[in-house]
């Protein structure tokens, strides 16, 4: 593979993590508001969980990326 | 050197990867919005590179090393003659969508030979900067919503109308890595 194929495999995975941060924060956002305003225990674990069901509903809604 | 005919495709583990892989991501992490985000930013990369780009250049083809997910007959392309492929394919992808999001059939068939550029022509940086232009303007005042109909992009799977706005930021990505390997090579070639 070429040196300008590395580099676009690089900048894809730059890409694709700035998104997944994008959407962490965004989901963090949410958490962290709602334990302001709902009597929540605020952890980051939670946030994580969160955001992995988030993920986990994007690959299935509105349609399996799979398929 | 021989290249390969146009049509060919990509190597089987390359396009494996993108096929299950970078498809499926792109499609959980991107928008609707996102994606014309980040086709609009691709666009403002492209044209600040070649804005100061002398046109005599821009149509001069170059032969390169293959650069990731483009066929081996696009290696020896000007940056003019991508362009034109970026306007030719776009239009194809635009009315794919307009087509898919009235839940029509799009009966026509997709075939990689035939978004290939072959005018090299000298105004073609206005042109598909005017095209985008309208690309744009479509998917804002598109309504947002994925439809049931689909088709099949030639390489990978069958794509809904938000899918091939997915896919019109990735295509568009992809090549403007491609230019910027073609004003290496060029810039090699002036020094």
């Amino acid at each position: 593979m070429s040196i300008n194929s590395w580099g676009t495999l690089f900048r894809v995975s730059i890409i694709f993590m700035t998104l997944m941060l994008f959407w962490y924060f965004i989901i963090a956002l949410i958490y962290f508001s709602a334990t302001l305003f709902i009597n929540l225990k605020l952890d980051f674990f939670n946030a994580n969980i969160l955001f992995a069901i988030f993920i986990i509903s994007r690959m299935f809604y509105p349609k399996n990326v799979f398929s | 050197m021989e290249l390969e005919a146009p049509g060919t495709g990509l190597p089987r583990l390359e396009r494996l990867c993108i096929k299950n892989i970078l498809v499926p991501a792109a499609r959980v992490v991107l928008t609707w919005n996102l994606a014309l985000f980040m086709v609009k930013r691709e666009i403002k990369i492209i044209v600040n590179l070649l804005k100061k780009i002398d046109k005599v250049k821009l149509q001069q083809k170059m032969l390169i090393d293959r650069t990731f997910a483009i066929e081996d007959d696009t290696r020896q392309f000007s940056v003019n003659m991508v362009l034109e492929h970026l306007m030719i394919a776009g239009t194809t992808v635009k009315n794919v969508i307009e087509t898919l999001s009235k839940e029509e059939e799009y009966k026509a068939d997709i075939k990689i030979e035939n978004v290939k550029p072959s005018l090299n022509k000298e105004q073609q940086l206005e042109e598909f900067v005017a095209f985008y232009e309208t690309y744009f303007i479509f998917i804002k005042n598109l309504e947002k919503k994925q439809s049931k109909k689909r088709k099949k992009h030639p390489w990978f799977i069958e794509f809904n109308n938000y899918d091939w706005s997915v896919f019109m930021y990735m295509h568009t990505f992809i090549h403007r890595r491609q230019i910027e390997a073609i004003l290496k090579e060029l810039s090699n070639e002036y020094k």
